[in-house]
């Protein structure tokens, strides 16, 4: 877990002014800016309606901003997609939306495919991948046959045998029981120490702001306050946020995983 | 998991190049429909043998077709009373069933109970992926058709069939949870389940397609790879010549 500041290090991704309308009118983004630096794990709070999707979707290139420009590496992420969403990878909040494959490995191999890598060379990446998240064994397996952290773990499978700087997540906890949110979150903190920079989107900041080195409040649309959680931690009610329980208490948002009891 | 869902094994169907096993499947299923009663008996006992080897259970895997098999039976009963030849066993009103007409009533209904057990065997030891793979290199020479679109959409077909009938299943629930099956009007019934259940599906498909583009879909993909080996060649030969056999016995 690293805190950076914005401003010490390049940043990797530059969101700059940046607002998106739906065709009827509405506003979803309005006027968002910041930077993202190598490393970093934000989180991305706010209540349901409040952009945070929207804003992740921009992030990954899936929607264009009405106004405003968002860079990766310097580069406008919208005049090369492809680059964009290989170095750019988006978990989404159901996924069973997002598994394609019929088989484990097959939706693994969906990414590699696409990047027409040879397909020796994307055996060996998709096994690797596999096996480091504890999936190896389970590469033949109907991916409808799978438990909830399964296929979580699968959707992330699918992100990483692509190799990215940045994971964007949405809710990433949702219709996850405690084992299964657990195993993500310290799977989380591994890929954050591997170097990976990641964004997770949700309401539910008790299980991963402890993880965090940045918080990023949205509301309407709008990003009302970036910072160190610690700054911040106190004011989500008024954002329509659960405030985690240690803070609530006066005390340090407490390590989510390792509070429990282990068999 | 059902008897036609594919599972791991190590037996030779499963180590057959998927492309083979197609066309092994077609020449199979053609030569079927004209077999007669000796060559289709000792192909039914080879066929037997062939489910023990790729890991089915012959009993659960006769209850699974209990619905297939209510088919079967409108097929032997249509058969039946379409033939007049041989000795008159009864008459309903006009209707005369005969000797001849329950000989080629079973033989119809067994024909037909092969092939779906060829079928069976076909997809219990085949990977979906691999079914993909060849339907993709056998449309590759079809003029005007995109094979690997098409070979995306049988992948995706595979997918979320279950999807949608799990789908299903919580909506029925969650109607009759709410009453839903006091309503007496089949058609309503039907409607109202249709509706939510397309709903549902445009919504998951719209899902889909979004996260297909952000893991970088393209159709311009890397092609399946296959691996045809002597024992492809051994079982296609044996095959043909079974094939041969019970068209012309």
């Amino acid at each position: 877990m690293v805190f950076t500041d914005p401003n010490r290090l390049p940043p990797l991704l530059q969101v700059e002014h940046v607002s998106h309308h739906y065709p009827d009118g509405g506003t979803s983004v309005s006027n968002v800016s910041f930077n993202v630096c190598k490393g970093e794990f934000i989180v991305l709070a706010g209540a349901n309606g409040s952009g945070k999707t929207t804003l992740l979707r921009l992030l990954n290139g899936l929607l264009h901003p009405s106004a405003g420009d968002i860079r990766y590496r310097g580069k406008p992420i919208i005049k090369n997609p492809e680059h964009t969403r290989k170095h750019i990878g988006m978990v989404f909040q159901d996924p069973d939306t997002q598994i394609v494959g019929e088989t484990v490995f097959d939706d693994t191999a969906f990414g590699p495919e696409n990047l027409k890598l040879p397909r020796e060379e994307i055996d060996k990446t998709v096994h690797a991948t596999l096996d480091s998240l504890g999936l190896g064994h389970m590469k033949d397996r109907c991916p409808s046959t799978l438990s909830g952290g399964e296929k979580r773990r699968l959707a992330l499978s699918g992100i990483l045998v692509m190799h990215p700087e940045i994971i964007l997540l949405d809710e990433p906890f949702s219709n996850l029981d405690y084992p299964g949110a657990a195993g993500l979150l310290q799977l989380l903190e591994f890929l954050n120490r591997d170097g990976i920079t990641l964004i997770a989107a949700t309401h539910d900041v008790e299980k991963i702001i402890d993880k965090a080195g940045r918080m990023i409040i949205m509301q309407n649309g709008t990003i009302v306050a970036d910072g160190p959680p610690s700054l911040h931690v106190q004011a989500l009610e008024q954002y329509g946020i659960r405030e985690p329980c240690a803070s609530r208490y006066g005390m340090k948002p407490a390590d989510w995983v390792n509070g429990r009891k282990r068999p | 998991m059902t008897p036609f869902t594919y599972r791991k094994g190590e037996s030779h169907y499963h180590r057959l190049d998927p492309r083979y096993k197609l066309i092994m499947l077609a020449l199979v299923s053609v030569s079927v429909l004209q077999a007669a009663f000796i060559p289709l008996l000792v192909f039914s006992a080879a066929l037997a043998q062939a489910m023990v080897r790729v890991g089915i259970h012959i009993p659960t895997a006769l209850k699974h077709l209990k619905f297939f098999f209510l088919l079967l039976l409108l097929i032997f009963l249509a058969r039946t009373v379409s033939e007049q030849s041989g000795d008159t066993l009864f008459k309903i009103y006009k209707l005369q069933v005969t000797t001849g007409g329950i000989r080629l009533g079973v033989l119809t209904a067994w024909r037909f109970l092969v092939v779906m057990l060829a079928g069976m065997i076909f997809s219990r030891s085949t990977r979906p992926s691999q079914v993909k793979s060849a339907a993709q290199w056998f449309l590759k020479p079809v003029p005007f058709i995109p094979e690997k679109r098409a070979a995306v959409m049988i992948g995706l077909a595979i997918r979320f069939l279950p999807l949608i009938l799990q789908q299903a299943e919580e909506l029925s629930l969650a109607r009759k949870a709410r009453g839903g099956d006091l309503r007496k009007n089949p058609v309503k019934r039907i409607t109202e389940l249709a509706v939510g259940l397309m709903k549902k599906s445009f919504r998951t498909a719209d899902q889909t397609a979004l996260a297909m583009a952000a893991r970088g879909f393209s159709e311009d993909r890397t092609d399946p790879s296959f691996h045809p080996s002597r024992l492809d060649a051994a079982y296609l030969v044996l095959t043909g010549t079974t094939a041969i056999l019970l068209f012309v016995c």
